[in-house]
């Protein structure tokens, strides 16, 4: 499949104004405030000038230590998720001689055992991994951020990386507004999947009668599948918002806009971008959606051959799963500079 | 996009690689013998009650209008002056039927129906030769003080003498109610199910097993030949147990008479949007009937029972009857599905599920399963459950994981669970609340009656066979299908078959699981393990008086130790024990489990490094699998690293969202 270019706009589109106004010295806690950057910019820029970057120099290839970062970032939320339930089954099986290998047996009979356990672990393992994942779901959004500030901008001529101070501290500026176009978005999606079981749900009781149940549940899924598809649309135009407004936020150094601004900027922003390309946003999107699917299952299915193996079967299947967790990670990366590539400047 | 292709590719080969060994071992075709093939089996049922009767149904206000002829034999050693009915029908007549009013969760049936059932006799006429005695008015509905209508007492003019044959003459008229507890309508669609007047059966003592229709009691019936005419509207398709002689096209109505012989119930559908499916397995004509759309689970019915004739067939007997009816009932009339009547089953599950969820094919080896330990054993379902359901749902177990390997429950999304494994779960926690062998009105629950009746005796049994031997449980079973066909056995027939088949101590631990909520924990609370040492102190030797310093006893090259196994609970399962040792190697000690404790000792060239009973997960009912195993003081743990790989990719993924 090939990039879309983006860095021209079509014939009978305009270039969107610049929403940053401000360049930022990479060895300076005080941006410079002054002329927006621009082509110009890019040749006239030192190398200790942090500038937004043109969209033909936003390309996640060229942040690979960021991507190595929010890789990192992911492997220790992931441990600490995954630290109660891990500590449950080694406090159970982990004085078997084959250890945890047992929950993996085809039968399934110890697996059964211990989730089916009338204990109070379950519940307790169960809703701290929930709070765990909702909290490091929310703290991500500054990881997003600094991800965006560093595809977003660059150093000097050759828009060199920035540190990854400078973008997790762009980041952390984000975290706020980034969080309120996620919970804004999410409502939005989620009002959408909830009219949409109702409505196929109708449809479903509508149509057995005449096609009977089978064909009338057939129907209820492309309706409900048709309201996921606007829902996966709202994603998408919400994705653009989130990265117009970290890149706002990065570029305006430590004197950013009021959040309310920076929300309503990067909405404007996403809402000029939708008319404008949700077709080649959409098709990005789409791309690395079903490879990052792709990679999932990928991973699910390592998983199911090396069964309860341990020793260096299960070194081997880590070193798969990290690599598609990183995989995901760099396809979240693309996407993002996609996406950026789209909003312009 | 380069470093991007680098690691898929990277994972692409990885998971190729590991992909070259799986763990799961796959069933192989399933291997059909004879599971006692010098057992001798009753071709006929004695004919005890026989109906011919005809049926009209008027599809818009779900009635039946039936009639027609009893003939019935004293099959007992004792004069009967009463013969005792049952109208189960109207056990949906109104919220004062046993069926209502029991306070019964957990299990099917507990929808109210929207439209109340009843069955109200019109006629009931003893023919006796030329004489016609009118019973009509002495029939007795009720018990004083109850409202119950299902379970009718007939005095009789005169006693019918032992071997005397009567003959009755019935009119009645079925309103069906809305679909409940496996029988009435939904729309168009009819499950007629208990819809006749139908004697109860009568003991070799005189006494009738009768009962109320009670929520969560099944049927118990002598064996006759049914002539049924079942008359419809034309553009009914009809389904209805034994095979079709006669089809009549008049007047608008379809008529279908079916005839069939050895068997103790009769039930039929009817419907007009029914898709038809027939095929001939092994000589039976196996027709499946199915709302249209559900193309695939056809199919899926169908493989089901291209597995199970032969299977079944060959543990518990070949299969008598000419014809099987598979009924999968419409989504909206779920509660019908999953009953068995002789030769006619009725099926389910939504349209959407994937193969993998094996639940489709589940219910219908089930419900086929259910043609020979219902319909040809006909043991008493209201007294004994388990005979049936019970036993049932171990062949069920048996033909799945036969057929479908481990993952005889369900094989999806990397899981692979077994039925029995389920089934043993469920068990588990209902061990100490109730016995398994009690009649099916007694049960405080439905939950406890599902998971005892259903669960724990399957996964009792199941344990045996693991015990002691497959290949005995299998002939077992095959010798008391066999020995009690047409035969109405007890669990003494069973218990007694077991000890005769595989021995005593199979027998007693039946014996204690069925009817002394019999349990059993086996765990390993000491493990021990250090470098070897001899005696130490004063030795008279040869004449000599030799002192030996306790510095000097240690023999750096063994190691002693011992492994303490209790078993608590009142079942005995001889069981396995397995020693590890710090060097890898792995040793099996034997132990017959009479005991409540053994004490294993451990000498080798390496310490003892943990010690795990039944290894090989035998003892099913085993209540707590977790205390199974001990690692020895001082040594390292296994762990759970694979828990916090597997936890660590999901949680990622999950945080890292299904989009990018």
């Amino acid at each position: 499949m090939t990039e879309p270019r983006d860095d021209t706009p079509a014939a009978g589109e305009e270039a969107q104004p610049a929403t940053a106004t401000a360049t930022a010295t990479a060895s300076s806690t005080e941006p410079e405030t002054g002329a927006p950057s621009t082509r110009d910019d890019r040749d006239h820029a030192d190398d200790d000038t942090l500038r937004a970057l043109e969209p033909d120099e936003i390309r996640a290839r060229r942040r690979p230590r960021a991507i190595l970062f929010v890789w990192a970032w992911e492997l220790a939320c992931a441990f600490l998720i995954a630290t109660p339930i891990h500590s449950w089954a080694k406090s159970v099986w982990g004085a078997h001689p084959d250890g945890d290998a047992v929950l993996f047996r085809p039968g399934g009979h110890a697996l059964l055992s211990w989730l089916g356990d009338d204990g109070p672990a379950l519940g307790i393992v169960f809703r701290t991994t929930l709070i765990a994942l909702a909290v490091f779901g929310v703290l991500g959004q500054i990881i997003t951020g600094a991800l965006v500030a560093s595809l977003a901008t660059g150093l000097g001529k050759r828009g060199r990386p920035p540190s990854m101070t400078l973008s997790l501290r762009a980041g952390i500026r984000a975290f706020f507004p980034l969080l309120s176009v996620g919970v804004l978005a999410g409502a939005l999606e989620g009002s959408i999947l909830g009219i949409g079981l109702a409505v196929s749900s109708s449809t479903d009781h509508a149509l057995q009668a005449s096609l009977g149940d089978a064909r009338a549940f057939t129907a209820r899924l492309a309706v409900l599948a048709l309201f996921a598809g606007v829902a996966l649309i709202v994603g998408i135009i919400a994705d653009l918002a989130r990265v117009a407004v970290a890149r706002d936020i990065a570029l305006a150094g430590d004197r950013p806009a009021p959040m309310l601004r920076s929300m309503r900027d990067g909405l404007v922003a996403a809402a000029s971008t939708t008319r404008r390309a949700i077709g080649r946003a959409t098709l990005a999107w789409g791309w690395r959606t079903v490879l990052s699917l792709a990679l999932i299952w990928i991973g699910a299915r390592a998983g199911d051959i090396a069964g309860g193996r341990g020793g260096g079967a299960l070194w081997l299947l880590f070193v798969v799963h990290q690599l598609v967790i990183l995989a995901r990670a760099g396809l979240r990366a693309s996407w993002l500079a996609n996406a950026l590539r789209l909003v312009g400047r | 996009m380069r470093l991007w292709a680098l690691a898929v590719s990277t994972v692409l080969l990885a998971a190729t690689a590991l992909a070259s060994d799986g763990p799961r071992a796959l069933a192989g075709p399933p291997v059909v013998t004879d599971a006692a093939p010098d057992v001798p089996m009753a071709e006929h049922a004695e004919n005890v009650a026989s109906y011919t009767l005809r049926a009209k149904l008027d599809p818009v206000a779900h009635t039946v209008h039936g009639g027609g002829t009893i003939t019935w034999r004293n099959a007992s050693s004792k004069p009967v002056s009463e013969l005792w009915m049952h109208l189960y029908l109207n056990a949906f007549k109104n919220q004062s039927s046993v069926f209502m009013r029991a306070p019964i969760g957990g299990f099917r049936g507990n929808r109210i129906p929207t439209d109340w059932g009843s069955i109200d006799l019109k006629k009931l006429v003893l023919v006796d030769g030329e004489k016609r005695d009118d019973l009509l008015g002495g029939v007795e509905l009720k018990r004083p003080g109850d409202e119950d209508e299902t379970d009718a007492r007939i005095p009789l003019p005169r006693e019918v003498e032992p071997g005397e044959q009567i003959t009755l003459e019935v009119e009645w008229v079925d309103k069906l109610p809305t679909i409940v507890e496996r029988t009435g309508y939904d729309g168009s669609f009819h499950m007629v199910g208990q819809w006749f007047p139908k004697i109860a059966k009568l003991e070799a003592d005189g006494t009738f097993a009768h009962f109320p229709f009670h929520h969560l009691g099944e049927f118990y019936s002598d064996f006759g030949t049914y002539d049924v005419t079942i008359d419809v509207p034309d553009g009914f398709i009809v389904g209805a147990t034994g095979p079709v002689v006669e089809t009549k096209r008049e007047s608008g109505r379809l008529v279908q008479r079916h005839v069939q012989s050895d068997i103790h119930d009769f039930a039929w559908t009817a419907w007009d949007k029914f898709q038809v499916r027939k095929e001939t397995i092994l000589g039976v004509d196996v027709t499946v009937l199915a709302p249209p759309g559900y193309d695939d689970h056809v199919e899926r019915e169908l493989e089901t029972m291209r597995f199970a004739l032969p299977h079944f067939g060959a543990r518990y007997g070949k299969y008598p009857y000419p014809v099987l009816t598979l009924v999968h009932p419409p989504a909206s009339a779920s509660e019908a599905g999953g009953m068995e009547y002789p030769t006619l089953i009725t099926t389910g599950q939504p349209s959407w599920l994937p193969r993998g969820l094996w639940f489709v094919e589940t219910v219908t080896i089930h419900e086929f399963g259910h043609q020979y330990f219902y319909g040809l054993a006909a043991s008493n379902e209201d007294a004994w459950p388990f005979l049936d359901e019970g036993l049932n749902s171990y062949a069920e177990n048996e033909a799945m994981r036969a057929w479908k390997g481990p993952g005889s429950g369900l094989d999806f999304a990397g899981l692979a669970i077994g039925d029995v494994e389920a089934q043993s779960e469920r068990a588990r926690h209902f061990g100490h609340d109730e016995k398994i062998a009690q009649g099916a009105g007694t049960f405080a629950t439905g939950s406890a009656y599902g998971a005892l009746v259903y669960s724990r005796a399957a996964a009792l049994l199941e344990t045996i066979a693991r015990a002691y031997g497959k290949e005995k449980m299998d002939r077992a079973l095959g010798v008391y299908m066999r020995k009690f066909r047409f035969k109405h056995p007890t669990p003494k027939d069973l218990i007694a078959t077991i000890r005769d088949e595989i021995g005593p101590g199979a027998a007693e631990n039946l014996h204690a699981g069925l009817l002394e909520k019999g349990w059993v924990d086996y765990a390993i609370t000491q493990t021990s393990s250090h470098p070897s040492r001899s005696a130490a102190g004063m030795f008279d030797r040869d004449g000599k008086r030799e002192t030996i310093s306790p510095d000097k006893t240690l023999n750096p090259n063994r190691y002693d130790g011992y492994v303490l196994v209790v078993r608590r609970g009142t079942l005995r399962f001889p069981v396995e024990i397995e020693l590890v040792s710090t060097d890898g190697s792995r040793s099996r000690v034997k132990w017959d489990g009479q005991t409540e404790s053994y004490r294993i000792p451990y000498s080798g060239s390496s310490a003892l490094r943990a010690a795990v009973v039944d290894p090989d997960e035998r003892i099913l009912l085993d209540q707590h699998p977790e205390n199974d195993f001990a690692t020895a003081p001082g040594h390292p743990t296994a762990g759970a690293p694979r828990v916090l790989e597997r936890g660590m990719f999901w949680a990622a993924t999950l945080l890292g969202g299904l989009t990018p």
